[in-house]
């Protein structure tokens, strides 16, 4: 936490920039990656949305008031710029948000960077199903083993919320991988 | 233990291009400069005289008057009729007429008596000519100015002249 405020510190100052910037970069670049690729799924399109992801974080920087932590408000900017990617894409294509699930899965089938196992596969259809809100939350809650406190913090809702949330997303899947 | 990626790369099916994240920072940076350059708006350089936006105003050319010439007018109109009618005289003139042609030159004159034999009661008036020649008596032939006869014979008749041989 005090490394946090020192490293925010010295991003707002001014004073070697650079060396600040990477610091942020190498602490977050991975959790923020796994993060936006379990919403993006493709690995070009997670790394394009990561990529943008900090240069907002770059140009946003002086604005952040230490309201929240700084994991938090990073996680929440990868999250929305993930998710304004995907609906940019279904606008671009001009398919429902849904039928742009599907695509992504159906992608994920030929995609090199995915391991193809049967049952990741199954897993990721049914994630596919989810509403979108309990997709987020299982996907931070199951796949990157966050704790409700920060999914709460990130997502700005309550625990109990989440929890409630969390619940109805492992049975939907639980009975997806039973039916499928 | 295992590392942060191989636990997502297992759990979730994923899998990123190897080094991916050791040079993620590198092609970051690269992208962040270029993003600065994009956002910094360097001075152009030119300059404005000063007041020059203060004083500025379009002055409007006056429009001059110009003088409309109707394309139908009567004069204009007279003059198309009068040329279309002298060529129309002209293309009459020197216009080949095909009838023309068919003159008698091109008939075989045996066909032409066998012809006028055959039709002899249609042809009668030439019969008429001939006997109306006949009939002149010797003092009316005595009478005649020579000058006039002269005219006369040299002068083609136009009854005459189809019959040419």
């Amino acid at each position: 936490m005090e490394f946090e405020q020192d490293l925010v510190r010295r991003l707002q100052s001014g004073k070697n920039p650079d060396l600040a910037f990477k610091e942020l970069v190498d602490l977050y670049k991975e959790r923020l990656y796994w993060q936006i690729r379990n919403i993006v799924k493709n690995h070009d399109d997670a790394d394009d949305v990561l990529q943008n992801t900090f240069i907002k974080v770059f140009r946003n920087i002086s604005k952040f008031k230490g309201e929240s932590k700084l994991f938090s408000w990073l996680y929440r900017i990868a999250t929305n710029e993930a998710i304004t990617f995907l609906n940019s894409r279904s606008q671009k294509i001009q398919v429902s948000n849904e039928e742009l699930q599907e695509k992504l899965i159906d992608n994920l089938q030929s995609d090199i960077y995915f391991e193809g196992k049967e049952i990741q596969l199954k897993l990721q259809k049914a994630i596919t199903s989810l509403p979108e809100k309990q997709r987020l939350v299982f996907n931070m809650r199951y796949f990157q083993d966050l704790k409700y406190q920060e999914i709460a913090e990130i997502l700005q809702v309550t625990e109990s919320s989440l929890k409630s949330n969390y619940h109805h997303a492992v049975k939907k899947v639980e009975a997806f991988l039973k039916d499928d | 233990m295992r590392d942060k990626q191989t636990f997502h790369q297992e759990k979730t099916g994923f899998k990123i291009p190897p080094v991916y994240f050791a040079n993620f920072s590198a092609r970051l940076q690269e992208k962040w400069k270029f993003e600065q350059f994009s956002d910094e708006k360097f001075f152009s350089g030119f300059e404005v005289p000063e007041n020059y936006f203060k004083d500025f105003s379009i002055k409007i050319p006056v429009k001059k008057q110009t003088k409309i010439i109707p394309l139908f007018s009567k004069r204009n109109f007279r003059h198309a009729i009068a040329i279309a009618a002298i060529l129309a005289v002209m293309f009459s003139i020197f216009t080949d007429n095909p009838l023309q042609k068919n003159d008698f030159s091109t008939i075989e004159p045996g066909t032409i008596g066998t012809y006028l034999e055959s039709h002899a009661t249609e042809f009668s008036f030439l019969e008429n000519i001939f006997l109306e020649n006949r009939n002149l008596n010797e003092p009316e032939l005595n009478n005649l100015d020579d000058e006039l006869l002269l005219d006369y014979l040299t002068e083609p008749t136009s009854e005459l002249s189809f019959v040419n041989y």
